[in-house]
């Protein structure tokens, strides 16, 4: 079993006009999705990133510049990431195609981590 | 991370009774703000529950995030009256705590009536009770609305407005003004109900949300000690006894079913005992109301297990009653529907006939299947088929244009099998 990141792409503005019930209806099949990834032994982790973007540092010539990330507003942000352990990426894959985070314009990045 | 609570139930409650809570606390003035706050806490559980799990108790995570998103607001500078910075001072925990008070239901209460304001236009009520207090999105409310998303968010401001110049107090109004301004709260929610039920538009048969919420918010007023009166409970009644209907009038293959076709056995008799027990305590009035008689009806229908049973002598009496001080069309054709059962198909087709000639009628198939059902039953095939595509030329829903064409293929087909106990849905 080898580990993989599932980073979730999506844009909060999108949620502004949603209504109390869908929103519960999302994470109840969120519950239900995490609960049978670990009944099933693959989640490892998942943690939300805060909205502010963080920051991002370059080295320019002899000093280091910080610079804001993209913020909350901005079309796509990493709202946060599960880490699961899967066979092979195709695997990977399956275990993130029912995630109910895939709706709208939200997409999944599956990255394997780089066991070598 | 599991989930013990029906969570869409905890949002759906909380969100009115969130902002029903803060705008209490902190003014009319700022109801919009505080429904921002609202919805932004949401969203905040929406992004960070699917990570963390479902809070022990969610309604108290809920208020404590809406809170910090109005100190949030506050603190941006987005708040111009100096007067409401009692804000940072407040609690969350503080807040959490109250919701659970029986002060909640007040301070619910006080907003659904000044929301439903008899000097504000009835759709502006509508929009204010659906979307500021049950949180429905504009976008959904639209459609059912005829109307679209911007001028819905343009009537909403000016509503808002409205409220806020004519120093519309935040209460439960004094006695000698209740029951007018009851009366009002029970329109809007009745409105709320049938929107939901008999969907007008959209491509929905049914919006099983809007009936829950106005539910809900008509068991505020009727179980309300100072507020609730009997006219109050009819309508609860009414709203169950029709709920209880919801899934089998809808049946999962989305293939709509008339009241008689229904598998009476899925019918949530929950709902109907709960429905007949309000229809009970509704006797608490003076006088009997187009409500108790509605609720009267729906009950008649309600506890009879075989359509073939249907009591329509009973059902009809309740009609002509209700036609002394109801004339909509909805109560005329329902009294037409009734009539034909116990007096006939013909006697039937005469009153469709008066009042396709006296009433000016909005867009609904209901006039024309009713005729082409008389017809069909007085063996008038050709005549039904054509009142069959003038009622499927008005269908607001494919699921009603789909009930509609295979009642009429039906009758094409085996023009003898006509049911006995038809009525309507």
């Amino acid at each position: 079993m080898a580990k993989y990141l599932l980073l979730l792409h999506e844009t909060p503005a999108q949620y502004a006009d949603m209504s109390p019930a869908d929103m519960a209806r999302i994470i109840e099949r969120y519950a239900a999705w995490a609960a049978g990834l670990a009944q099933r032994g693959h989640l490892v982790s998942g943690e939300k990133l805060t909205d502010d973007g963080g920051r991002h540092l370059r080295r320019e010539r002899t000093s280091v510049v910080a610079m804001d990330g993209p913020y909350a507003e901005a079309k796509d942000v990493i709202g946060g990431f599960f880490m699961v352990e899967a066979e092979s990426l195709e695997h990977a894959e399956r275990l993130a195609d029912d995630c109910p985070h895939l709706q709208g314009s939200n997409w999944i990045e599956v990255r394997a981590i780089d066991a070598m | 991370m599991s989930v013990a609570v029906d969570l869409e139930a905890v949002f759906r409650r909380e969100r009115g009774r969130l902002v029903a809570l803060l705008t209490r606390r902190y003014g009319l003035a700022r109801l919009a703000d505080v429904e921002d706050a609202v919805q932004a806490a949401m969203v905040a559980a929406l992004r960070r529950w699917p990570f963390d799990g479902v809070p022990q108790n969610p309604a108290a995570w809920l208020h404590r995030a809406a809170q910090r998103q109005l100190i949030d607001q506050w603190r941006r500078g987005q708040w111009i009256d100096p007067a409401a910075v009692d804000v940072d001072m407040a609690d969350p925990g503080e807040i959490a705590a109250e919701s659970f008070s029986e002060e909640l239901s007040d301070a619910e209460l006080q907003l659904l009536f000044v929301l439903c304001h008899p000097s504000l236009p009835l759709e502006s009520q509508l929009v204010l009770a659906l979307h500021s207090f049950g949180g429905l999105a504009l976008r959904e409310l639209a459609a059912g609305l005829f109307s679209t998303e911007a001028a819905l968010a343009q009537r909403l401001r000016r509503a808002r407005q409205q409220l806020t110049d004519a120093g519309v107090p935040l209460e439960v109004p004094p006695p000698e003004q209740l029951p007018g301004r009851r009366r009002a709260v029970l329109a809007a929610l009745y409105l709320m109900f049938n929107e939901g039920y008999q969907s007008a538009a959209g491509e929905q048969y049914q919006r099983e949300d809007l009936c829950v919420e106005a539910l809900r918010l008509a068991r505020l007023v009727a179980d309300h000690p100072g507020v609730g009166d009997g006219e109050a409970d009819a309508l609860v009644a009414l709203m169950l006894l029709h709920s209880a209907r919801l899934a089998s009038r809808l049946p999962p293959d989305g293939q709509p079913l008339l009241l008689h076709e229904q598998d009476r056995s899925q019918w949530d008799t929950g709902q109907i005992g709960l429905g007949l027990r309000y229809l009970d305590r509704a006797r608490r009035s003076e006088a009997v109301t187009s409500l108790h008689l509605q609720a009267a009806i729906a009950a008649e229908h309600a506890t009879t297990m075989q359509a073939t049973d249907t009591r329509w002598h009973v059902i009809l009496g309740y009609y002509e009653r209700l036609l002394c001080m109801d004339t909509s069309p909805a109560a005329l054709l329902g009294h037409a529907v009734a009539f034909s059962r116990v007096h006939g198909a013909a006697a039937g087709l005469d009153l469709l006939t008066r009042i396709a000639e006296t009433r000016t009628r909005e867009r609904s198939p209901f006039l024309h299947a009713a005729r082409a059902d008389m017809l069909g039953r007085l063996g008038r095939v050709g005549d039904a088929v054509d009142a069959y595509a003038l009622a499927i030329g008005q269908a607001r829903s494919s699921a009603e244009r789909l009930l509609l064409e295979r009642r009429r293929d039906a009758l094409v087909i085996s023009p003898t099998r006509c049911d006995p106990a038809h009525g309507s849905d």
